[in-house]
């Protein structure tokens, strides 16, 4: 070995110890930025935080400590979730506070999926009034999906949380929590993992994810098991999720809480019940009370969508597919999407846009909240995908509109308020009779060919057949399946839409 | 609320300063004892002398008690709410005195809490108002801010604070399945059954699991109080039917099925009085409803369940459940309503002291140098059996009140002139030089008369 090599690899060293401890000097920096409070959230726009009020007891100190510790960029949503809960004692206590807002409670309207509509940050954090947080808990919260965009919902540790993430731990009061959270935070500074599923008080939540997946199922009753399943959806939707080691959350519990010994009533029975039958698990008298996830989640179903917004079971959610059978300009359809969306007053719609990718007139445009657009390539899987709309994405009521048809305002609202009074599962809207009166069914028992644009039906069934129609400028036509009911709906005489049911088998068609 | 500390130690060694710090609506806090300024104000609490202490409108304070030699300042006191903290005898105590002046301090208490668990399932069969101040929860059940400073509670500390809450502002609905004593109960309960799952072969862990289990009024007491009994055996303890075996009874005549129960009982009978007391059960179970409610009584009693006997008891109006009622009144240390109801009786006739028997010798557990009142897991001795004769009863109420006088005269009037005089003059000294040297104690110092 020659000198000057030996002088090569003292340089080497040299800079390593330098790197090191410019390393190890830069991260004492940041560890005291953080724990001063003086770095922002590492993310633009700040953070929306949706806060579940349950504890009237706790309520104001969470909230007093969420916005003493999450930056001057949060924006708080505080949602009772019960109609006793004391919202006047408590917002008056906030009434200076510009960046919290309550909604209050509404009997029958889950106002958590409410709340995260109007997130517009680019990451929602969803959590319970018994959550007490520290300083920079916010911050190192947020790190995991910077690290690695597939990750799409985070949680920290913390009592409620399940497997892994459950720390079960008291403090005395506060400053034993802040120097234990304090402590943690920079012991394992930088550190998370990968989650099979999500189930503690605290979730942070990429908007983009929550836009796909859609809102939270209450349906389930039971909190755990409603993130439980959100998380199970979210990854449904390919996203990951991840656990913070370094952040802590002290969630309290209430008495009663603990001095549970058989787990569960009446309500959470039932909930359990309805989470079993959602993801196809056994029932295991074994696991009661703990949370069972599906083994394969590929083998799964797609679960419906449950809409973010304010709607309610008065309100159904329709999903809309819309296709496009000529070759449009980007321009145009960008246009015609628009037209359609905007020119519609039925409020509940979940917008689902079929392409195929020979077209070139459906480029990237942006899909809003629970929409979505489906790619497939050739005319056979774009058509196979249009039978199979109301298995893909759930809800009341699928309607077919076609991009090159003209409707008026008021056609789903219709369509719906007729498919919701009868007993047909395929409705025709009658303009098309007006439009083609040769077509209109009779009784002879030929197959029915019926224009695909004026179609509605239920949800949960194939609705028959779709076929290019020769001959005609619209030219995709459903063949409905025998078994079903097809009715027709319009106004005939500038009445009020009617329906005539038919029996199955395509006999007994009418109009009212 | 405002409190008053009437400690048993000088306040640097005083146990419960952080429940101090965790007290609902705090408002003053009096400490009776020496503090130095600087300890009143980083603790925010007042030192008072006792003479100052009887300054105070004590119908404003709520007192918190951790000494029985405090009783006769609680009795001439009249607080608010009367709140006692009960521990095990202290080293250098004579424990007879303890023992009972404790046990006369918790029944005269509006609320109880202790530290130890014999002590509270021990209340548990006495009373209703009793907190177990200690827990294996390792989560955090509530929070309190006063000031600048935001403190977690712990189980147990959650549960305290509420039951000291509920003595100013009752709950809207009561109910004993929805209240602190039934969570705590089942905090309990839950903790044993898991800790039975972990030590399937440790019999008092199963016991103590039955003991909850029962209280509860939850049927699968008898399964792990079953399971006990074959580990006691297991491990050759023979001498487990009164502890163990009969614990049965109980649970027996708790499901309501009383033929069981005496059954049960029988087996365990094997002295002449525990014969007499199974041949009146059998004359019991084959009465009318009155004498199936004086058999279920019966059988808490001799299971040593005075609350749930008395609760049977006060229901009942003939002069059997009355003379019972007495007895158990005595039995668990509420002299001031044994004397009450034996002044009913006497104006109708039914107090005659071969009807109580307790007008004309004096019974043992009530005084100094009788064994102690059996506790719940492991007493040999059957409870209530000894009863203490009224005019002891009266003379030490008498004594508690500061009427020294009329104490010697009831005390005289018990024994006589023979031996039992003195052995009750000698208690009277012990209790009075204990109250002295209690105060001397926390006061550091200070001149009592």
């Amino acid at each position: 070995m020659s000198y000057e090599a030996m002088d090569a690899i003292h340089t080497i060293e040299t800079m390593n110890t330098v790197k090191a401890v410019s390393t190890e000097r830069l991260a004492g920096r940041y560890s005291y930025l953080e724990r001063e409070g003086l770095l922002p959230l590492p993310v633009q726009g700040g953070v929306t935080l949706v806060v579940e009020l349950r504890h009237a007891q706790w309520s104001a100190e969470c909230l007093r400590l969420l916005l003493r510790h999450s930056g001057s960029s949060v924006r708080l949503i505080a949602v009772p979730m019960t109609a006793e809960f004391p919202l006047q004692w408590l917002s008056e206590q906030f009434s200076g506070e510009p960046n919290l807002v309550f909604l209050p409670f509404a009997a029958g309207n889950y106002r958590v999926n409410e709340a995260l509509a109007y997130a517009e940050t680019s990451f929602a954090v969803l959590l319970e009034d018994r959550v007490m947080v520290s300083p920079g808990w916010l911050g190192n919260l947020l790190w995991p999906p910077i690290d690695d965009p597939a990750v799409g919902v985070v949680a920290p540790r913390s009592s409620s949380e399940r497997g892994e993430g459950q720390e079960q731990l008291h403090f005395a009061g506060y400053s034993e929590l802040s120097a234990y959270a304090a402590h943690i935070l920079d012991k394992r500074q930088g550190e998370w993992r990968y989650a099979e599923v999500l189930g503690g008080s605290c979730l942070l939540i990429a908007r983009e994810l929550l836009l796909r997946v859609g809102g939270f199922d209450s349906s389930l009753a039971e909190r755990r098991l409603i993130i439980a399943d959100w998380c199970l959806r979210a990854r449904m939707q390919g996203a990951s999720l991840a656990l913070s080691d370094p952040v802590y959350v002290h969630v309290l519990h209430p008495l009663e809480e603990g001095a549970v010994i058989n787990a569960g009533n009446a309500s959470s029975a039932a909930g359990e019940r309805a989470y079993r039958r959602k993801w196809n698990l056994q029932d295991s008298p074994a696991d009661a009370g703990l949370l069972q996830i599906p083994g394969d989640l590929s083998a799964c179903l797609p679960q419906p969508v449950i809409p973010l917004g304010r709607h309610t079971a008065e309100t159904p959610l329709v999903t809309t597919v819309v296709y496009f059978e000529e070759n449009w300009t980007a321009a145009d359809s960008r246009e015609r999407q628009q037209m359609l969306q905007e020119g519609q007053s039925y409020s509940n719609i979940r917008w689902v846009w079929v392409r195929d990718s020979w077209s070139q007139s459906f480029p990237e445009f942006p899909v809003h909240e629970r929409d979505a657009v489906i790619t497939v390539h050739g005319e056979k899987p774009w058509l196979h995908a249009l039978e199979n709309i109301s298995a893909l994405y759930g809800s009341e009521v699928i309607v077919y509109l076609s991009a090159s048809a003209a409707y008026d305002s008021r056609y789903i609202e219709k369509l719906v308020e007729v498919l919701q009074h009868s007993r047909a599962d395929i409705v025709v809207s009658a303009d098309y009779a007006a439009e083609d009166p040769g077509q209109r069914p009779g009784a002879g028992g030929t197959t029915q060919h019926l224009p695909l644009e004026r179609i509605a039906h239920r949800s949960g069934i194939t609705p028959g057949r779709i076929m290019k129609r020769e001959g005609f400028f619209r030219s995709l036509a459903l063949i409905p399946d025998p078994d079903l009911s097809v009715g027709y709906a319009g106004e005939p005489a500038g009445g009020r839409d009617k329906l005539h049911p038919s029996a199955p088998g395509g006999e007994g068609e009418g109009h009212l | 609320m405002n409190y008053i500390v009437l400690s048993r130690v000088s306040w640097e060694d005083y146990e419960y300063k952080r429940m101090l710090e965790l007290l609902p609506d705090r408002g003053e806090v009096c400490f009776a004892g020496r503090m130095t300024p600087a300890r009143q104000r980083s603790s925010g609490i007042r030192s008072v002398t006792l003479a100052e202490l009887y300054s105070l409108n004590a119908k404003e304070y709520t007192l918190l008690v951790s000494s029985p030699y405090w009783l006769p300042d609680v009795l001439a006191l009249q607080p608010a709410y009367t709140v006692a903290l009960l521990e095990l005898c202290p080293e250098g105590e004579d424990s007879v005195l303890w023992d009972k002046y404790s046990a006369l301090l918790a029944a005269k208490a509006d609320l109880a809490g202790t530290t130890s668990e014999r002590i509270y399932l021990e209340q548990n069969l006495r009373r209703k108002g009793i907190v177990y101040l200690s827990g294996d929860q390792p989560l955090s059940y509530g929070l309190l801010r006063r000031e600048e400073q935001l403190f977690f509670l712990s189980d147990y500390e959650a549960i305290w604070n509420r039951a000291l809450t509920e003595l100013w502002q009752p709950p809207v609905v009561s109910g004993e399945e929805a209240g602190w004593l039934d969570i705590q109960r089942r905090h309990r309960t839950a903790f044993y059954i898991s800790m039975c799952a972990k030590m399937p072969l440790q019999p008092s862990v199963h016991y103590l699991a039955a003991s909850y289990l029962y209280l509860r009024g939850d049927e699968a007491a008898s399964l792990y109080l079953a399971q006990s009994f074959e580990l006691m055996l297991l491990h050759d303890y023979t001498d487990c039917l009164h502890s163990h075996y009969r614990f049965f009874s109980a649970i027996e005549a708790k499901k309501g099925n009383l033929e069981h129960a005496v059954r049960q009982y029988e087996i365990t009978a094997f002295t002449a009085g525990e014969r007499a007391k199974a041949a009146q059960m059998r004359q019991w179970l084959s009465g009318g409803e009155a004498e199936h409610e004086l058999l279920r009584a019966e059988i808490f009693t001799v299971n040593e369940d005075g609350a749930a006997a008395n609760e049977i008891l006060s229901r009942l109006s003939g002069p059997e459940a009355r003379q019972r009622l007495l007895l158990n009144y005595i039995g668990t240390f509420q002299w001031e309503k044994a004397l009450q109801l034996y002044e009913e009786m006497e104006a109708d006739g039914t107090a005659a002291a071969e009807n109580t028997g307790l007008g004309g010798f004096a019974g043992i557990a009530g005084i100094a140098g009788a064994p102690e009142i059996p506790g719940l897991a492991g007493g040999t001795a059957p409870a209530f059996e000894d009863a203490v004769q009224l005019p002891v009863i009266e003379g030490t109420l008498h004594l508690l009140y500061g009427r020294r006088h009329d104490a010697i005269r009831s005390f005289l009037r018990s024994a006589g002139a023979d031996q039992g005089a003195r052995q009750l003059f000698a208690e009277m000294a012990d209790m009075e030089e204990a109250v002295q040297g209690l105060r001397g104690r926390v006061m550091d110092g200070e001149e009592h008369a």
